[in-house]
């Protein structure tokens, strides 16, 4: 692997300060919103967006990484937090997506609570439990130490379990009750996976490393159980199916923060294991191609049920667990492309898969249904959220200028050159003919959606409905903007890349 | 390099980015008013024309190509050492493919004034109009393969939204803007959504080739992979082929060759001008420019790899077929446009063969040249035939020609302008351009030796007039139907010329072909000119002396000509002189072959969409309700009787309680010995 690794370690103290204020802020925000629902969304879209423009110089300046130091303590060793390329990406990612999700739940803050319809939503506590979220992620990126990922994985999986459940819709709680077993489940096979990798080389901390474990056997093992564990965080098939109750009852912003954790949470960690951890996994071939193999069951199983959904938020959830395949085989094709292509894929996801779920919210307020079958036309009365639906689902098939183009341009790319950059691997590049051809998929549930939902002739739902307030629609196409510019101009993403190795 | 100035390059770069700029402007200006928003985006698409004209002056010099490249995407740490730049490359062929574009595009927009007047979706019109054109532009323009792919599929787009424009999919204007009759009828917004999906099968597999190709050649870029095919590594050798083939995938999907020819009869749901659009100038044209852009770099690789020679017979083969397949459909179509759709993928089928042609001898520049030339006379003619078509329904309000009849006279300037093109179409010789750019693809199959090739290319010919000549004796001659007496009847029906903003712009094109026809000798001599002496330098073969006689251009003329007047004339005998044709069984069930479009369409139908359909339906019932759902609430229920049985064992008794600790204290000693022991 020729991962740079040589690039300064420099001590930055802005890390713990955003953390620490994501949990202040959290706190904030629990005392506010008994009384002032709206100023509670309000401080926490604002706490985010400074928090934001605070990562914005990492993001900028990634020719170095950066760490600073937690605890050491005996048994767990040492922890920093510590930034990469990769970590710089995904944490801006986060805070911008979580600004956004924000700022829509704040418009719709009454309607946090009465999204379900049937009144069980507590009083507050939503967003003190969105910036608990979102702390849990930027740990999660931000961690040296396996055991303080382990830490911030479990805080991320309680606190959208709680949003899950008392903010969701419809069966909620048993929702968000299978959510949180299943992906505790994959959380304690990733914990024995951390355990065994402690056991096996000694430290479980990035920093105190001084070169790449030796590959033995153990250490094999101890990747595979966490790949196995994040497998079943990421809904990889057959561990899929807390996926699709979950998006359909969750809130909206809690899915759209959730779609895009799932790949990028799983995308990070896998790569995180497989190229800084143990690189040596990186060279089991076969291993690898399992793993392609899993993303391309993925790609094609989610993408071809994703076709006849008529909710439209389970059809998103097929679409994401379809997603995730892209992901894997990026992850799978152990190269420097592939694993840009990987990030990239989680930031677009991230914005596409957003702009998609609160269209389905606008959707359910303003149209009257987010259910396809009884929608058509609305091309004609809501020509805004028309569009943004069109753009969106063309970022997830991969349409450029949207940056969804880049990251299956340089996960396949990835993939190609694993199959036939050496000896040629014909199973490899049967998995490579087969994804590439399956992308076609994606591009088919998007349209079909498009053309039930907006075209056709107008029904008495579509004849009431309407482009919803500017406060409600800016988001969206924020993020529609964002896949465009970045996909313009990928260099604001490729050249802060780069990933960690001892 | 000769001596250019920057600003004799601007050109290039605002050519496509001001319609692209153009189009967004439309969003703004609609709100200031509906003139301002018409004219504005007409005026868009002239300024481009005039950007891609003032390119001409670099046309003949000895400094081409110009490849003005900028960074984009670096990648130093890759293991295999990548960096796609942005640029673009000034050739011949990206000269004369934007001028035809941008020029041909302008007065479609000029006619759009007119023909969708009052439409109240105009903005979203003008707004997909102009991204169309600029992203062809781009695509054209283009110095490496990723950065055509957002002009390639930005096209795709743009033809989607324009396809199922009128996307209410309205029952009441079934005989203007649906498809079909019967069983294969679909609205708009399905045939958009086939044309999208259809050819983006192409796209992934030309991406999947152009992925290849990168790992083999460590480029996208056009020239530098030119310069690196003759020398490509060994290993790589094996990869050059099936690159080939699949970048053919995605010039097969979007030019609609066989077997991915079925989204463009369906395409015809679209206004007139987007058909005209792109049949014309955009979309269709991309396909056989792709051909025409990597033949170079294959043409070179032969040296590497003789065996990417069968990707230029395969071009040749699926260019001819497709020419064959396609006009035979179009001779028993009950539509005016969709006969013009089967005759734009029957005549990109000679497009194809002639650059296919061209790949497997020495002189390549006459098939070469050959393909460019037709794409330009056909560009002209056939939007001629769509805007003059597109008069024709506005005046009868149907798409039949059944509805349709003795119209001539009663439309005299769509009538001429009609006829010079549709004898460019068929090739009539010598004054009409179709004659010099299709002999020129049959003359480069005679040259080749490619006897079966030319048999197919000459058999189109006739097949060629006489659908041509039964659509003109359809709609123009004969007695009026019995659908324009109930339209006028009903006070619908304006039989006449329309204004002049719509036959202007036909009637110039009309002309442009008659005089392509003209001096389309010396129009030929030119081509080859410049095609052989730019591609001499490329191929470092230094002065190609051209060798082309005399007698192949009359031999092919004389053959051309004879199998014109075989299918014009049974032609004019049915649908001008009224006579009865002969009836058998056996033409009739190969009229219901072609008119089910030798039933291909319906094959799609059950091999790919039904079965994925039903494929969905299956996996959602059988696997996330019947097998998923269920073993997560066994697994819940099992967790449940466990825990009520268990239950039953913490009753709080304490003789239980006291004999149960005694048990698991025996058993954890017994634990304890055992790995003491052990």
């Amino acid at each position: 692997m020729t991962m740079a690794s040589s690039f300064p370690i420099i001590s930055d103290a802005s890390m713990p300060v955003v953390l620490i204020a994501l949990l202040l802020g959290s706190l904030a925000a629990l005392l506010m919103e008994g009384r002032h629902q709206r100023a509670a969304g309000a401080f926490s879209t604002a706490l985010l967006a400074a928090l934001l423009a605070a990562t914005i110089p990492m993001l900028l300046h990634t020719g170095v990484g950066r760490a600073f130091p937690i605890f050491a303590a005996p048994f767990v060793g040492s922890a920093s937090l510590f930034a990469d390329g990769m970590s710089s990406i995904l944490v801006s990612t986060t805070l911008l997506l979580a600004a956004a999700v924000s700022l829509y739940a704040t418009r719709g803050a009454p309607l946090a609570r009465c999204e379900g319809g049937d009144g069980h939503s507590p009083k507050r506590g939503f967003f003190a439990l969105l910036l608990l979220y979102v702390a849990g992620l930027v740990g999660v990126f931000e961690s040296s130490s396996l055991i303080l990922f382990f830490v911030f994985f479990e805080l991320m999986l309680v606190s959208s379990w709680l949003l899950i459940g008392l903010w969701g819709s419809g069966r909620s709680l048993a929702a968000g009750m299978k959510y949180f077993l299943y992906t505790e489940f994959g959380a304690l096979l990733l914990l024995l996976g951390i355990l065994a990798y402690g056991g096996a080389t000694g430290t479980m901390d990035l920093l105190a490393m001084q070169q790449a474990p030796e590959p033995t056997s153990a250490v094999a093992v101890a990747v595979a159980l966490m790949a196995t564990g994040v497998l079943v965080k990421s809904a990889a098939f057959p561990m899929h199916s807390w996926l699709p109750d979950t998006y359909h009852s969750a809130p909206t912003a809690a899915s759209a923060l959730l779609s895009y954790s799932t790949i990028a949470v799983g995308g990070y960690a896998l790569l995180r294991a497989f190229q800084s951890f143990a690189p040596s996994a990186l060279g089991d071939g076969n291993f690898m191609l399992i793993l392609s193999v899993i993303g391309l069951v993925n790609i094609v199983y989610g993408g071809i049920i994703a076709m006849r959904q008529s909710d439209m938020k389970r059809l998103l959830a097929y679409s994401s667990i379809s997603q995730v395949g892209y992901m894997l085989i990026g992850v799978a094709s152990s190269t420097y492309i592939g694993s840009l292509g990987v990030v990239i894929w989680a930031v677009a996801h991230g914005f596409g898969k957003s702009a998609l779920f609160m269209i389905a919210g606008i959707f359910r307020e303003y149209a009257g249904s987010d259910d396809l079958s009884r929608l058509s036309g609305l091309a004609g009365r809501m020509p805004v959220t028309s569009s943004m639906l069109l753009s969106s689902f063309l970022s997830l098939a991969g349409i450029p200028p949207l940056l969804g183009f880049w990251g299956e341009v340089f996960i396949f790319l990835g993939y190609a050159y694993s199959a036939v950059g050496g000896a040629p691997d014909y199973a490899r590049l049967a998995v490579l003919t087969a994804g590439v051809i399956a992308t076609v998929i994606s591009a088919g549930y998007g349209l079909l959606a498009v053309k039930r939902a907006l075209y056709g002739a107008q029904n008495d739902l579509s004849k009431n409905a309407k482009d919803p307030p500017a406060s409600m629609w800016l988001p969206v196409v924020f993020f529609v903007i964002a896949l465009c510019v970045f996909g313009i101009f990928p260099s604001l993403l490729t050249d802060a890349f780069w990933i960690y190795v001892p | 390099m000769v001596d250019v100035t920057y600003s004799a390059l601007l050109p290039a770069v605002l050519c496509w980015t001001i319609p692209v700029a153009g189009a967004f402007a439309t969003l703004g200006l609609s709100k200031v008013g509906a003139r301002a928003r018409d004219y504005g985006a007409v005026l868009t698409s002239i300024l481009a024309a005039i950007s891609a004209a003032s390119l001409l002056p670099l046309l003949p010099s000895e400094g081409l190509p110009i490849d003005i490249r900028f960074d984009w995407v670096t990648l130093p740490f890759s293991e295999m050492p990548l960096s796609i730049g942005a640029g673009f490359l000034i050739d011949p062929l990206s000269i004369i493919l934007c001028n035809v574009v941008s020029v041909i595009g302008s007065l479609i927009m000029v006619y759009s004034l007119k023909y969708m007047e009052g439409d109240p979706s105009l903005t979203r019109y003008w707004f997909f109009m102009n991204l169309f054109l600029g992203n062809m532009l781009l695509l054209v323009l283009s110095d490496n393969f990723v950065q055509m792919l957002f002009g390639w599929e930005g096209v795709g787009v743009c033809s989607y939204a324009l396809i199922g424009f009128w996307h209410s999919d309205s029952k009441e204007d079934w005989l203007k803007c649906w498809v079909g009759e019967g069983k294969e009828s679909c609205p708009p917004s399905h045939s958009g959504m086939k044309a999208f999906i259809m050819t983006r099968f192409g796209d992934v597999l030309m991406l999947m080739g152009v992925f290849l190709l990168i790992v083999a050649l460590g480029t996208a870029n056009f020239l530098e992979l030119q310069n690196g095919a003759a020398s490509v590594a060994g290993p790589y050798k094996f990869l050059l082929l099936p690159a080939a083939l699949l970048i053919f995938g995605g010039a097969v999907g979007k030019s609609a060759q066989l077997p991915l020819m079925e989204w463009l009869p369906d395409a015809m749901t679209g206004p007139t001008p987007v058909s005209a659009l792109i049949h014309a100038a955009t979309m269709v044209k991309a396909g056989v420019y792709l051909v025409a852009r990597v033949f170079p770099i294959f043409y070179i690789a032969l040296v590497a790899d003789p065996a990417l020679i069968t990707f230029f017979q395969v071009v040749a083969w699926v260019g001819a077929l497709t020419a064959f397949v396609a006009a035979t459909q179009a001779t028993v179509s009950t539509e005016l446009k969709k006969v013009l759709a089967y005759s734009t993928v029957s005549q990109i089928g000679y497009m194809m063969l002639g650059m296919g042609v061209a790949g497997t001898v020495a002189e390549f520049y006459i098939g070469y040249a050959g393909g460019v030339m037709h794409l330009m006379s056909h560009a002209v003619f056939k939007a001629a035939l769509f805007l003059s078509a597109g008069a024709v329904i506005h005046a009868v309000n149907s798409r039949f020609m059944y509805h349709m009849g003795g119209l001539g006279k009663k439309m005299p300037l769509t009538y001429v302008a009609m006829l010079a093109s549709s004898l460019s179409l068929m090739g009539m010789p010598v004054f009409f351009s179709g004659f010099w750019s299709k002999d020129m693809v049959l003359e480069s199959a005679l040259l080749a030796g490619q006897y079966p090739l030319l048999m197919l290319g000459l058999l189109t010919v006739s097949v060629t007039c006489f659908y041509t000549v039964r659509m003109l004796g359809l709609v123009f001659h004969g007695k009026p139907s019995e659908h324009q007496a109930a339209e006028a009847a009903a006070g619908h029906l304006h039989l006449g010329d329309p204004s002049p903003k719509m036959t202007v712009p036909y009637q110039i094109l009309a002309a442009a072909t008659v005089a392509m026809g003209v001096t389309g000798y010396f129009q030929r001599e030119w081509l080859v000119k410049l095609f052989a002496g730019y591609y001499s330098g490329i191929f470092a073969l230094g002065h190609i002396e051209i060798s082309e006689g005399l007698m192949p251009q009359l031999f092919t003329a004389a053959l051309s000509t004879l199998f014109l007047l075989a299918g014009a004339v049974p032609a004019y005998l049915i649908y001008f002189r009224g006579r009865t044709p002969p009836q058998s069984g056996l033409l009739s069930s190969i009229r219901n072959l072609l008119f089910r479009r030798y039933y291909l369409n319906a094959l799609y139908y059950a091999l790919f969409v039904n079965p994925t359909m039903w494929l969905a339906e299956r996996l959602y019932s059988a696997m996330e309700v019947g097998f998923f759902d269920r073993l997560n609430a066994g697994i819940a229920a099992a967790a449940r009787s466990a825990s009520s049985k268990l239950r039953k064992s913490h009753a709080g008794d304490l003789n239980y309680n006291v004999l149960a600790f005694a048990v698991g204290l025996a058993l954890l000693m017994l634990i304890i010995l055992v790995v003491v022991i052990w």
